[in-house]
């Protein structure tokens, strides 16, 4: 197990570079020259000249990789172009709220998809199971942007319930925890049924039904044990999408999050934030598949003793 | 035999109630299995001996349901109606894995992969007695070593990936007897395994009934294995009884067609460039579609044309040995 641990975290070094890389690399590759982008269209030459060689755009490729890569190892992933920040300043707060919201969601997703899936299942092709997957048909259909905005008309305006946007109170959570988490129940859940009825017609749940085990420890025990390999994997995609920012529920409750400051640095070409901010995502995502590895280990036997 | 049976099984009929129409699975079965003995299950697959000796652990789950028929068992000094009993309530939970254990056809599958080996007997049981779990595991460990697996400590903390076939059947069968049942229906155990660990197994299983006192309810469709392991016998065909009675009488005088046929198809060493193995005709026909009169009758190199419109019963053919074959019977 130990084995596998580092393994896994001697795999993130590579990968990070990866990703360096990548960024490095995307930044010379949109078109245009980055000193006339910082500099604006209109700028004369030699404002252009002078912010090309401050930066080092004017030294070969290779010199400006090692630079970058220097610079990103020791944690500086440059200055807004606008606020002038350091981008590390403007994205942690931002990652720190968005990964409030993603954890709030997936754990109610979580446990929504898990009682629902397994009743489903338990109720397999009865009337209960029937009503359960159209709920999560229907939610799946569902885009967040209409079932936030309708969650908003009728808790908060309607019935005047919950605020309608920000994150000042415990209150501000409920309806984007809600909105966000309900699509990934709904995706979850039908992979939770679907696994538990598997699981529920192999050979093992009569051999523990034989011993007198009673229903729920069939059903919790030895049935959901071996249906989890599937779930982690897609529940560790959910949790690193939402982690990555929820562009959609972020927008539409206001929330100041990751998501957001990624399409606002895209669309006002602040190429520095933009960087950082995939940067933070792609870590996270490394970060969370290591986790659902090691959580099949757990899980699984035959993946830990292999 | 005078002794009271451990369990009677009387008339039982599942069925299976599916969108292709209904499946009679188990129609009108009866047998009984004193303390100690072996009963001998024999039958083609399909006939309906595994639903049978489910429906007896009342593991008969919807689709499929018991129509009619009793599953008498003596528990706790008064007798139980399995066939009455909630298959998930708690009264027929008290007697799978006491009165009544079960071992499976595949052992790479009927143990639980993400759980290691003695913890899933320590959990057959923790089930039913009220024991520490350090004394459940010391017995756990002990169960492991009756049934003959080397290094029993070892074996205790392994995952079944970890185990082959033949030790995986055996801790199956160290789970099966850990709380000392009365019966134990083994399921064609011995099926998957290699010939080898076939007999090890077969071994295995009649060495614990004269330990543990156990019955044996045991399901094949190799005659060479009931030949070895069985006292009585019952033949199914198409989810009946066709043939039943003591193990000697049964091979030495196959009274039906179908027992008959089954007996032709074993290879002797007797008979070796002397007689040509003779199949049966035909297929089993589906549940779904049982021909009028006798089952066997599409098959059957003797049938008669009473054969084809009316099902015969079981009727003594000699001494504890019963046919249901009109061959052997005074059509009435």
């Amino acid at each position: 197990m130990t084995r596998l641990i580092i393994g896994r975290l001697l795999f993130m070094v590579p990968a990070a570079l990866g990703i360096i890389t990548f960024l490095f690399a995307l930044f010379h590759l949109i078109p245009g020259d980055p000193a006339i982008m910082l500099a604006g269209d209109n700028a004369p030459r030699s404002v252009v000249d002078a912010i090309r060689e401050a930066y080092g755009f004017d030294q070969p490729l290779h010199v400006q990789y090692g630079r970058y890569m220097a610079k990103v190892l020791q944690g500086d992933l440059g200055i807004s172009n606008y606020s002038r920040d350091p981008v590390v300043n403007s994205v942690i707060p931002r990652i720190i709220n968005t990964a409030q919201l993603a954890f709030l969601s997936m754990l109610f997703a979580m446990i929504v998809s898990l009682v629902l899936g397994c009743v489903s299942a338990m109720y397999w092709n009865r009337p209960l199971d029937k009503v359960v997957t159209v709920v999560a048909l229907l939610g799946i259909c569902t885009p967040v942007f209409v079932s936030g905005l309708l969650a908003i008309y009728f808790f908060s305006i309607y019935l005047g319930w919950l605020p309608i946007s920000g994150m000042s109170s415990w209150r501000h959570f409920i309806l984007p925890v809600i909105t966000l988490g309900a699509f990934q129940a709904a995706v979850l859940t039908r992979m939770v049924r679907s696994c538990m009825v598997d699981a529920l017609g192999k050979d093992y749940i009569v051999t523990a039904r034989a011993k007198g085990a009673p229903e729920f420890l069939v059903v919790f025990k030895h049935a959901l044990r071996n249906a989890l390999l599937p779930i982690v994997t897609l529940f560790g995609l959910g949790l690193g999408h939402t982690l990555g920012g929820s562009v959609v529920t972020e927008t539409i409750f206001n929330w100041p999050g990751l998501g957001r400051l990624m399409v606002n640095s895209i669309l006002t070409r602040d190429l520095p934030i933009t960087q950082g901010a995939i940067f933070f995502f792609a870590m996270i995502f490394i970060l969370v598949n290591m986790i659902v590895d090691l959580v099949y280990a757990w899980v699984d036997p035959r993946i830990r003793y292999d | 035999m005078s002794v009271d049976p451990l369990i009677e099984v009387k008339d039982l009929k599942v069925h299976f109630h599916t969108e292709d129409g209904v499946a009679r699975a188990v129609d009108g079965v009866g047998f009984s299995i004193a303390p100690e003995r072996t009963l001998g299950v024999v039958g083609e697959s399909g006939c309906g001996k595994s639903v049978t000796a489910r429906a007896v652990m009342g593991l008969i789950e919807a689709p499929g349901k018991i129509e009619q028929g009793e599953i008498l068992l003596r528990h706790n000094g008064r007798t139980v109606d399995i066939a009455k009993l909630d298959p998930r309530g708690a009264e027929i939970r008290g007697i799978r894995g006491t009165e009544i254990a079960m071992i499976f056809q595949e052992p790479m599958t009927s143990l639980n992969p993400v759980f290691r080996i003695g913890d899933q007997i320590v959990e057959a049981i923790l089930l039913h007695e009220k024991i520490g779990r350090a004394a459940a595991r010391e017995r756990a460990v002990e169960l492991l070593a009756a049934v003959g697996i080397p290094l029993p400590r070892q074996r205790f903390e392994q995952f079944p990936h970890q185990l082959s076939g033949g030790m995986r059947q055996r801790a199956m069968i160290a789970m099966a007897m850990s709380c000392n049942p009365k019966l134990l229906i083994a399921d064609e155990p011995t099926t998957a395994l290699d010939v080898t660990i076939q007999a090890q197994v077969m071994d295995l299983m009649n060495a614990l009934r004269r330990d543990f006192n156990t019955a044996i309810m045991f399901i094949t469709h190799d005659l060479g294995v009931i030949a070895g392991m069985a006292d009585d016998v019952v033949v199914m065909y198409l989810g009946r009884i066709v043939e039943s009675g003591p193990v000697r009488e049964i091979f030495r005088n196959p009274k039906h067609p179908y027992t008959q046929g089954l007996m032709g198809s074993i290879p002797s060493l007797a008979d070796w460039g002397v007689r040509r193995l003779t199949a049966i005709d035909g297929v089993v026909p589906s549940p779904f579609a049982v021909p009028q009169g006798c089952g066997f009758a599409p098959r059957c190199p003797h049938a008669m044309e009473i054969c084809r419109t009316r099902s015969p019963d079981l009727a003594e053919v000699a001494p504890g040995h019963a046919a249901a074959c009109f061959l052997n019977q005074v059509p009435t």
